[in-house]
């Protein structure tokens, strides 16, 4: 019955993906006219590779929680050695806010299935 | 929530130093006029980048342009000099206006970060509602 919670711990990992581009694209967008600095990125979300620098290994992803090691700093933040592009930025922050509603929304449905299967609508 | 709330914070160091540069536009285009005076820049302090740990950046010392003043030929002119002519302010108001932009695009680049921060951690909230 409640094999349905990892939905859970998808649209909670999603969530904090989202937070942490947000906080990258942010800082990008706010130094972009400081001297030396180069954008920074986060790689892209998905469900195969452990999210945690320090996670354990593992042959396949599905052999470890991926998502119990997924915390704001443990997405793979790195250097692009390239300076700010405003253009990109923007972009990408507006894919980061559809995907953060997404999970949102994900999260929401799945509560609603859950209040319904418990009886209170 | 911690990068939300950070984002908030860095997107704020962001405008604070876009509404200073402008603020000094503005006093560089109101003193366009006055005889001798020297344009001021706002420079942006260098600071050491790290992954781990982001910041906003800080507004460092505002200098003066170097750039050598206009000579204006107006013998009329109470502070003209022998020649008829006198020290003006090396103020390019062509420039001043470009500034200006560019300041105001990056403060409402700053200002839609902010808000997007807002409306994620606002819908954050919303899942306790009900």
């Amino acid at each position: 019955m409640f094999e349905n919670i990892g939905i859970f711990k998808v649209a909670t990992g999603m969530m904090s993906h989202a937070s942490a581009r947000q906080n990258v694209t942010a800082t990008n967008i706010s130094n972009a006219e400081t001297p030396g600095y180069t954008a920074q990125k986060v790689r892209d979300f998905d469900l195969e590779t452990p999210r945690a620098p320090m996670a354990m290994h593992a042959s396949r992803g599905g052999h470890l929680d991926a998502f119990a090691t997924a915390n704001a700093n443990g997405f793979d933040r790195f250097d692009t050695d390239q300076p700010v592009d405003l253009e990109n930025e923007l972009l990408s922050a507006a894919k980061t806010q559809s995907d953060h509603q997404r999970a949102v929304s994900v999260y929401r449905s799945t509560l609603g299935i859950l209040r319904t299967s418990l009886g209170k609508m | 929530m911690t990068d939300l709330s950070q984002s908030l914070t860095i997107s704020s160091d962001g405008l604070r130093l876009q509404s200073q540069r402008l603020r000094h536009v503005s006093e560089n285009v109101a003193n366009a006029d006055t005889p001798g005076y020297q344009r001021k820049l706002l420079s942006v302090k260098t600071t050491a980048f790290s992954l781990s740990d982001t910041q906003g950046p800080q507004a460092g010392r505002v200098i003066l342009d170097q750039t050598p003043v206009q000579e204006i030929y107006d013998p009329a002119h109470p502070l003209a000099d022998a020649s008829g002519h006198y020290r003006g302010s090396n103020v390019d108001l062509v420039i001043e206006i470009a500034d200006a932009r560019a300041a105001q695009r990056a403060y409402e680049a700053n200002l839609k970060m902010f808000q997007q921060a807002r409306e994620m951690s606002g819908s954050l909230l919303e899942l306790l509602r009900k």
